[in-house]
């Protein structure tokens, strides 16, 4: 638990990036706030107060964060709603593809690398270990146009941007596109029509951004499973007459997993994160990632510093949780 | 890059394909705009690609929609990338050796600083970090390239730190210390030197990193501005003509990959040959 300082660190550090984003940004921040036009000194020096721009910098910094503890990122320059409520109604889109990504990358990622450590030296390890080679150079938004090319454009398979066919008409309740189109509401209405849409909608964008981590995991699985197959107790196992695919499978992917969760937390975070930036934009997927790119190009700083809070935060802590749990799982890192 | 030295043992097959595409980059970039008199510039609108006219007569691998030459604009490119590369590999390299050395050789409250805002700045995802820094500085090549030296320079740091602190636990410090070297002179003599062969593999890496980097930021539009030839804002230009004109996007995207599967698997085997202890890249 002596982790728990450098957590807190990383938090204040996350939240003093986002505070200097605004103190940094160009503009004058009250200007940016009572808007460009028809600004009198009077209301000029009022807004100055109310946004506690005459206090030290140390107590400006201590507001934003005790707003910030409370949801409250202030009011999207753009749109005039808040920033929380925004991202709020966004983040079920960025989750729902970063899982289904995760889903996919787990369960392609380390049964090929299972498989390339089992047969090491043969043809099928080589064109396995060539593959994940050129898929982690690949960059993840050139992918995601190639996809368009393949899959939309040349053999019209799936569709290219979006959520759902504008046909259907879901109503929104936990906001997860799959989840929604199965509530008796929509089943009532669409059947499974709604859902298989949603589904295709989904397909692209995910292989684009589980491409990556596919040829990470399967590299990092293939590379622990070599080292864990070699093992005493592997030995022991097959001499006692274990059956071959249960030793493979139970006894000795277990222990090659540890290095792999160790690096799934940090890895496919940032890989979800840039991913999400740059696979949203492509296929105009409402999620946080291309929120925060339309804000950038709106220089909408409240949203800005507010996407940095709410996804640094997570990262942070997800980090912490995956360290905790490779804790709990190997005794011999605690 | 890496000077050939005695103990590092011949070169390996995926070295020698890394090493061919880095020089093809190189050659590309530096060679091909002097040798075939490259225009990557001029806009033409008899030459401008539409659909169905867009290869075959003229230039050789067609043009874009301003009607441009496409192989110049790709020969641009390589230039720019290789220059991106060198600028963020050697700035995040020298701050990365800097604060490492500062680190690792010091111990003590400054290390602790150090590593804390490393591990910060580690925290955040690349992507994110440079958005933050491109936004800040306003979008553009320069700030791009910035913001590329920003994500690289944790890597550097560690690096440098945790072998600088293991050399100096060292007993030949202790006799260049009591033979009368300053703390400058053991650093740079003594420290350094067993630093490089991790700081070379680091380099490689970071310079397909960086190239890839720069190249996302061009395509969100935060990167290389108009008319400047970089291979992400060209995809990004591409986008609108995918149905069209799917060579604009397919050919930079394919330079895009070859450089960075290129400079990583050179990367790669320079670490595993450098460092065999240390393992694979993340």
């Amino acid at each position: 638990m002596f982790k728990l300082g450098s957590l807190c660190t990383a938090l204040v550090g996350v939240t003093v990036i986002a505070f200097f984003v605004i103190r940094m940004a160009p503009g004058d921040p009250v200007m940016m706030r009572i808007g460009e036009r028809g600004a009198d000194p009077q209301q000029y020096s009022e807004a100055f107060h109310r946004l506690g721009l005459d206090r030290p910098l140390i107590q400006q910094y201590a507001v934003f964060v005790s707003h910030a503890v409370h949801g409250d990122f202030g009011i999207s320059v753009a749109s005039g709603r808040e920033v929380a409520s925004e991202l709020l109604d966004r983040w079920p889109a960025t989750i729902e593809l970063g899982l289904a990504a995760l889903l996919v990358a787990l369960f392609v990622g380390i049964p090929a690398g299972t498989v390339a450590a089992v047969r090491r030296g043969t043809f099928l390890d080589q064109v396995l270990t060539a593959a994940s080679l050129v898929g982690s150079s690949t960059p993840s938004f050139w992918l995601g146009l190639l996809l368009i090319l393949v899959f939309s454009v040349t053999l019209n398979l799936a569709p290219v941007s979006g959520r759902l066919d504008t046909a259907f008409d879901v109503a929104k309740v936990t906001g997860f596109m799959t989840v929604d189109t199965l509530l008796p509401a929509s089943r009532a209405q669409y059947g499974l029509l709604a859902f298989y849409s949603a589904l295709r909608h989904l397909l692209l964008p995910t292989l684009t951004i589980a491409a990556i981590p596919i040829a990470v995991f399967s590299r990092l699985t293939r590379a622990s499973m070599v080292e864990v197959l070699s093992e005493d107790y592997i030995r022991a196992a097959r001499a006692w007459g274990l059956p071959a695919t249960r030793i493979l499978w139970v006894h000795a992917l277990r222990n090659a997993l540890l290095p792999v969760i160790t690096v799934l937390g940090l890895y496919f975070l940032n890989v979800a994160v840039a991913g999400a930036i740059l696979t949203e934009m492509i296929f105009g997927w409402p999620g946080i990632g291309s929120y925060i790119v339309s804000s950038i190009n709106a220089r909408d700083y409240p949203v800005i510093q507010g996407s940095i809070v709410v996804v640094g935060t997570l990262v942070v802590l997800t980090n912490a949780v995956v360290d905790a749990l490779c804790r709990l799982a190997d005794p011999r890192l605690r | 890059m890496a000077k050939p030295s005695p103990d590092v043992p011949a070169m390996s097959a995926s070295q020698k394909v890394g090493l061919t595409v880095v020089l093809l980059l190189v050659l590309l970039g530096g060679l091909a705009p002097v040798a075939f008199d490259l225009d990557p510039y001029t806009i033409s609108s008899q030459l401008r690609a539409e659909p169905g006219v867009s290869k075959g007569s003229g230039p050789l691998l067609g043009t874009d929609d301003l009607g441009r030459d496409v192989f110049s604009r790709l020969a641009y490119g390589a230039r720019s990338s290789v220059s991106i590369g060198v600028f963020v590999v050697t700035v995040s390299g020298a701050l990365g050796i800097f604060l490492g050395l500062m680190a690792g050789v010091n111990g003590g409250w400054i290390d602790t600083v150090v590593m804390q805002v490393i591990d910060v700045v580690m925290t955040v995802p690349s992507i994110l970090l440079a958005i933050v820094v491109a936004s800040l500085l306003g979008s553009g090549l320069a700030t791009a390239m910035a913001a590329a030296t920003t994500v690289a320079l944790p890597g550097f740091v560690r690096i440098v730190r945790s072998v600088a602190a293991l050399e100096m636990k060292k007993q030949y410090i202790q006799a260049a210390r009591t033979g009368g070297s300053s703390t400058f002179q053991i650093l740079w003599d003594e420290v350094l030197p067993n630093c490089w062969a991790p700081i070379i593999a680091q380099a490689t890496l970071g310079f397909g990193d960086a190239i890839l980097n720069v190249a996302a930021l061009g395509f969100l539009g935060l990167g290389a501005k108009p008319p400047i030839a970089e291979w992400g804002a060209m995809l990004a230009d591409a986008r609108p003509f995918i149905e069209s004109n799917p060579h604009l996007m397919v050919l930079p995207g394919v330079c895009l990959m070859t450089t960075v599967f290129g400079f990583s698997l050179l990367g790669d085997t320079l670490q595993q040959q450098l460092n065999p202890k240390g393992g694979s890249r993340r």
